[in-house]
């Protein structure tokens, strides 16, 4: 029960017991019933006895004082009257009250549940729709229910809502949910004698898995059944899958998935656009009546940048509805294969690792080098002679500045940054910030200590060194997603937020975490240690290119461990693969940054926009000033509300609601100080709603189990009125305990008033007044 | 000096070594076979590879079995041995699953354990056959250039030869068979083998750890 009905049951009893109380009968009957009474003293009792005490004291010595003029039997009376005034006036301040108990009949109450959902505006129920027949059918038996019962209306598709009978809306409910419906009247109206509930719906229970029948609901569902008993002749286009990511001029697989009801040996031509330019059409040709479609189509896209596939199928004569005949996915295309150039320093597991799993990632050219120490190695061995160790097609890989333009991504192990080659430094620090490129740091003492506070690369780096050196810790620690690390794309190991946590959650234990690093003020820390807050993932936007810091140089326990402890194979690698592809997408120059959390949604859901905001250094700037504005499919421009992260500096949200099937485009500008920083914007599309339209027939089966389950009965619209007599007609009585205060009556004064009025004419008699 | 003394202590209390010791996991199999021979000469081959190219190892073997649960934190493995070898289905897929993580198996021949070997090898990878490894292979120039195998010992006169399987390009388990790489590392009072002859095989046993280091 919401707390509001909890309220509104609350102010029934309360308007209903004001009522009995004015009537003559009941206040009788609360007479004959009054049980159980007994006294109850608010306040602080002690006190007013002492005051009493003191009063009757004072009283009593006045009367002695004057003993000599007054007989014996008048004191008494005297003092008796004045003793019987005080101790009534106090016994007044005590606030005494009794209990009672009151009886009272309360009426049963009958719920009425109408689907609002999508489905229940096909029209096919002897010419009206679903939506009409119903609404029309629960108008008619409304004043019948309320006749005998408290009624309450409501409708519900995926949530429900308490309406009134005369304003029932419309069907535009994204999904239908009944047993939830069914269940959650019922807890509203928990504490009420039920009469049942009277159900009008086509039964097309489709969000979440039809578990349970409504037999835990404590009250029987009277199910009307609505719509055609047969599937409606429909087309539709259910889904376009794509990868969320395309790479330029490199083809992709697109698969288009949908439905055919009733049209069997119609060709029907299912098309698939890139933005407006028509990528392919394929023909289907379904040989039974209802059947299913999956066509693949490849496409190429020619630019980066971000494109909307979408799916149509022409319209067929007679067909349900057209809304569902178009579907569409959005993708980020990048530009063609990475080509990422990997240095390290000396032979090791972790180097050999983060080798495989990146030499794993398609799309990726793969350089690796692994320059020799300067120290002593055995003079005949090979890196000795070369200063590398000989890797496949390592001997090629020039590590010359001219020769690092050709790179897209650049990770940086267990080499000292001193060895490198004269203008290696500088032409890094141009593919980063000026090209774009991305650089992932594998934490080493090779790189960190000697050289690091004073490498002109340093700026590179989302971390930065104390005083004391760097040095790895040998403890075990747990890797924990910080909330940005949660929203990450570096390390999302699963598509949905609660995969994605519970993959973390089961991560190995690693360790020989570098302790003495913290997160620069511009830099986002994605993983943190359970042990301390050590960075063992940060990342950073370095100009026009990106930044990642690996904290810990035994990464490659979790690749060993993954596999053998939880069955999550490969997520080591996918991790990689994730930070190959953010890095090697520049971050481009632009201050503002705004992102949708997805780029599809469905028709009435709402997107969560997330937009940056960084000064001109990159840092995150936190008091700025955001306008948003939202261009939704028809043209039309409104603006949006925009609140800051409290978790996060510079990052701001806004929400949109998609109310209608196309693409959206969110713009924003920011500025701080009254300093322009400047403006971005992003799209996402909004399909329209399938799940309703795919089993659009009245489900009389599931609305029978419904009744029968609950110890209901069923029935077509058409006979709506046979179950009415079934409803449950047993009123409740049941007790209300109140309280009733003593002394709040006239009675209580006047004898106050008396027995003063009595002592002063008795003094005034025996000339004492 | 005050500040610098206390960084290194406190470097020196609370931290670990620059990297990761190299270790060498001596398998402990069952089936009878003396998995635990020539430990001596595992403690030679560390130090060689410590010398050598310059990377920090550890003192002596590190005795593993294929069913231990921290099995992942060694990646390098090695079988050594004259007698039988039998890995339960268990260990088997341990075995399997650890290969294909990114472990390495380097097997050497003591003479008396090949039949064996290649059976249960054969369990482990049924899809996976060993495959002779030419001289090309760049096992053979790790570190060192060598021409092939060193052949240490006789055993029954054959040459030696490696053999390998293969996961996803990468030579995941080397077999050396009719060499005795293990007995070329001994000291050379053990087997009064001629110098020349124990640094080659010195020399192949640290191509095979940098091999494994790097790929």
């Amino acid at each position: 029960m919401t707390e509001n009905e909890a309220g509104m049951n609350a102010a029934r009893f309360a308007k209903t017991s004001a009522f009995r109380y004015t009537c003559a009968y009941c206040a009788l009957r609360e007479r004959f019933h009054f049980t159980g009474h007994f006294m109850n003293f608010g306040g602080t009792s002690w006190a007013y006895l002492a005051a009493a005490a003191v009063a009757a004291a004072v009283s009593a010595a006045g009367y002695l004082r004057a003993r000599r003029r007054v007989a014996p039997g008048s004191l008494a009376w005297l003092l008796g009257l004045r003793a019987s005034a005080a101790a009534l006036l106090i016994l007044c301040l005590l606030n005494p009250t009794r209990a009672a108990v009151q009886l009272e009949r309360v009426r049963p109450l009958a719920l009425l549940l109408i689907d609002a959902s999508q489905s229940m505006s096909i029209q096919d129920e002897r010419g009206q729709t679903r939506w009409d027949a119903a609404a029309e059918a629960a108008q008619r038996i409304a004043p019948r229910l309320e006749e005998r019962f408290d009624l309450r209306v409501y409708t519900f598709s995926d949530r429900l809502q308490r309406v009134d009978i005369e304003q029932l809306g419309s069907p535009n409910g994204r999904s239908t949910d009944i047993l939830t419906a069914v269940e959650e009247a019922g807890a509203a109206a928990m504490g009420y004698p039920s009469a049942g509930a009277v159900l009008i719906s086509d039964g097309g229970q489709n969000a979440g898995p039809a578990r349970r029948l409504a037999e835990e609901a404590g009250y029987a569902v009277f199910a009307v059944g609505v719509g055609s008993p047969t599937p409606p002749r429909d087309i539709a286009v259910s889904s376009v899958q794509a990868p969320p990511v395309m790479f330029v001029e490199e083809e992709a697989a697109l698969t288009v998935e949908g439905s055919i009801h009733g049209y069997a040996g119609r060709e029907t031509l299912v098309s698939l656009f890139r933005g407006n330019a028509l990528i392919g059409s394929q023909t289907v040709v379904p040989a039974s009546e209802s059947e299913t479609f999956q066509i693949t189509f490849k496409d190429a896209p020619a630019k980066e940048g971000d494109v909307r596939y979408a799916a149509r199928v022409s319209p067929a004569e007679g067909e349900l509805t057209e809304v569902n005949n178009e579907s569409g996915a959005s993708v980020s295309v990048m530009r063609g294969r990475i080509r990422a150039l990997f240095i390290d320093g000396k032979p090791r597991h972790e180097f050999a690792a983060v080798r495989r799993a990146l030499g794993r990632v398609p799309n990726i050219d793969l350089s690796a080098v692994l320059l020799s120490p300067p120290a002593s190695l055995a003079p005949d061995s090979l890196p000795a002679q070369t200063g590398r160790y000989p890797l496949f097609g390592s001997e090629a890989v020039s590590l010359e500045p001219a020769a690092l333009a050709r790179y897209d991504l650049f990770v940086v192990g267990g080499v000292s940054l001193q060895r490198l080659p004269d203008g290696f430094n500088a032409a890094l620090i141009e593919a980063v910030e000026e090209r774009g490129a991305g650089v992932a740091w594998l934490a080493e003492e090779a790189w960190l200590n000697p050289s690091l506070q004073t490498s002109p690369l340093e700026p590179l780096l989302p971390v930065s060194t104390g005083a004391l050196p760097v040095r790895p810790d040998s403890s075990d620690f747990m890797p924990r997603l910080t909330e940005a690390g949660r929203r990450h794309p570096v390390t999302q190991l699963a598509p949905v937020l609660s995969e994605n946590d519970r993959a973390w959650s089961r991560m190995p234990l690693w360790t020989r975490l570098y302790t003495g690093l913290t997160a620069k003020p511009g830099a986002e820390t994605l993983v943190e240690s359970n042990r301390s807050l050590t960075p063992v993932l940060a990342a950073q936007r370095v100009g026009a290119g990106k930044s990642l810091f690996v904290g810990s140089d035994s990464t490659w326990v979790w690749g060993m461990a993954a596999p053998a402890e939880s069955g999550e194979e490969r997520l080591f690698d996918q991790f990689w693969a994730l930070a190959a592809r953010w890095l090697a997408t520049p971050a481009s120059a632009r201050q503002v940054v705004v992102s949708p959390e997805r780029r599809a949604y469905e028709a009435g859901e709402t997107a969560r926009i997330e937009i940056r905001a960084y000064l001109p250094g990159y840092q995150p700037a936190p008091n700025a000033a955001i306008d948003a504005t939202v261009i939704d499919p028809n043209g039309r421009p409104s603006s949006l509300p925009v609140s800051a992260s409290e978790d996060e500096p510079g990052a701001f949200e806004t929400f949109v609601r998609a109310s209608e099937p196309g693409e959206y485009r969110v713009a924003a500008s920011a500025s701080a100080g009254g300093t322009a920083l400047g403006e971005d914007e992003a799209s996402f599309s909004a399909s329209a709603p399938q799940i309703e339209f795919e089993r659009a027939y009245r489900d009389e089966p599931f609305l029978q189990g419904l009744a029968d389950s609950s110890g209901g009965a069923y029935a077509d619209i058409q006979q709506i009125d046979s179950i009415l007599p079934l409803l449950k007609e047993e009123s409740e009585t049941r007790e209300i305990r109140y309280r009733k205060a003593v002394w709040d009556n006239p009675f209580a004064l006047l004898l106050i008033v008396g027995l003063l009025s009595a002592e002063w004419a008795l003094r005034k008699r025996k000339g004492l007044a | 000096m005050l500040t610098a003394l206390a960084i290194g202590v406190l470097g020196g209390c609370w931290t670990a070594a620059a990297q990761q010791p190299f270790a060498i996991g001596q398998v402990h199999y069952g089936g009878g076979g003396d998995w635990y021979s020539s430990r001596s000469s595992i403690v030679n081959w560390l130090r060689e590879i410590g010398e050598r190219v310059r990377i920090p190892v550890e003192k002596e073997a590190r005795p593993v079995r294929l069913g231990d649960r921290e099995l992942y934190r060694t990646p390098f493995l090695y079988i050594n041995g004259h007698g039988n070898i039998r890995f339960t289905d268990a260990e088997a897929e341990a075995l399997r699953r650890h290969i294909l993580a990114g472990g390495f198996l380097f097997v050497n021949d003591d003479y008396g354990l090949d039949a064996s070997f290649r059976r249960e090898i054969a369990r482990v990878f049924p899809r996976r056959p060993l495959q002779p490894i030419p001289a090309s292979h760049p096992i053979y120039r790790a570190f060192y250039s060598l021409p092939g195998l060193p052949k240490v010992h006789e055993h029954d006169g054959d040459p030696a030869q490696g053999f390998g399987i293969f996961v996803d390009g990468r030579l995941a388990v080397f077999y050396a068979w009719s060499a005795d790489i293990g007995d070329g590392l001994e000291a050379g009072d053990v087997h009064n083998d001629p110098p020349d002859i124990r640094e080659y095989a010195v020399k192949m046993a640290v191509n095979i750890a940098v091999y494994a280091l790097t790929r």
